[in-house]
């Protein structure tokens, strides 16, 4: 999958249409849909280097509510994406109570938690209180 | 108007009795409705503890990605992202950002109140009436609760499953 840098997101919220506001000491990008709908992102960082699918997936579905299709036809062409976008992609989340015992309790890396469905994630963790049960 | 079931005083004789008042509220933890032009406006005095307490269903459950070693924390109803590298980092982030939506939201309640962002107003209350250096403290409770409380329903449905008697748990 192609994934984007911060550099490619910031270009999108420009020919996207959005409008960059600074904030008190926080400088992020607006854009308000024609229903209303109100869309907010920041820049966390000026890089060029790219991002994991994941994290991109997420920042297209929570933020900028854009298909990755639709994300990379703006950078493409210049023009803004005619909402609602095409369906967006799903990337595999945890309920942060799992990550927090996987990587506490359990000792996992992100490597290893990476290998892991949400169920599975969350079998692994039923199995160690069953354990600590028994124990 | 509002309903006067709640103590009520007009504006001006709030006023003057400013100090008894928030006694009151704060110290007897007595709700008090403020009215002025004859009830076409009001307000609610309430104890911020109070508050915060009130608030607490107003829970924060973010959802994590983790992908290629970045951990992306998200509050998806909330539009809200925190990056990092490990789960502490990409909370603290989320915290930085939530704190920076907070100001912004409350500094502009004209605007966001009359969007589809109207419904953040209660998170984001509990989140500000949290003192500055337990905002992180306040996400990372709400899920070792979640944790806690799905450990029980986990106990509960073995116990149910292995027949244990309600009244023997």
């Amino acid at each position: 999958m192609k994934t984007a840098s911060w550099a490619e997101v910031e270009e999108f919220c420009k020919r996207d249409g959005w409008l960059q506001i600074r904030s008190t000491d926080h400088e992020f990008y607006r854009k308000v849909l024609s229903d209303g709908t109100v869309l907010e992102t920041h820049i966390s960082f000026s890089s060029n280097k790219t991002m994991s699918p994941g994290r991109f997936m997420s920042i297209l579905r929570t933020q900028l509510k854009v298909s990755q299709e639709d994300f990379w036809g703006t950078l493409r062409t210049g023009k803004p994406v005619a909402r609602p976008s095409k369906p967006l992609t799903e990337p595999q989340r945890h309920e942060a109570w799992v990550i927090q015992v996987l990587t506490v309790q359990l000792g996992l890396g992100p490597s290893e938690i990476e290998q892991l469905s949400p169920e599975q994630a969350k079998q692994l963790i039923y199995d160690h209180w069953s354990q600590l049960q028994q124990s | 108007m509002a309903p006067a079931t709640l103590p009520v005083l007009d504006f001006s004789e709030a006023k003057a009795r400013l100090s008894d008042v928030m006694t009151a509220v704060t110290q007897q933890h007595r709700p008090q409705l403020v009215r002025r032009h004859r009830g076409k406006e009001s307000m609610v005095l309430v104890d911020a503890r109070d508050l915060a307490g009130f608030l607490t269903a107003y829970r924060f459950e973010p959802t994590v990605v983790v992908d290629a070693g970045e951990f992306t924390v998200e509050l998806e109803h909330l539009g809200i992202l925190g990056f990092g590298t490990t789960l502490d980092e990409a909370i603290s982030d989320l915290v930085s950002e939530l704190h920076a939506y907070t100001q912004r939201y409350f500094a502009q309640p004209g605007f966001y109140t009359y969007t589809d962002r109207k419904d953040h107003w209660p998170w984001l209350l509990r989140f500000a009436l949290t003192e500055e250096n337990r905002q992180a403290d306040l996400i990372l409770a709400d899920m070792k609760d979640s944790a806690e409380r799905r450990y029980r329903e986990r106990q509960a449905e073995q116990d149910t499953a292995a027949g244990v008697p309600a009244a023997a748990r």
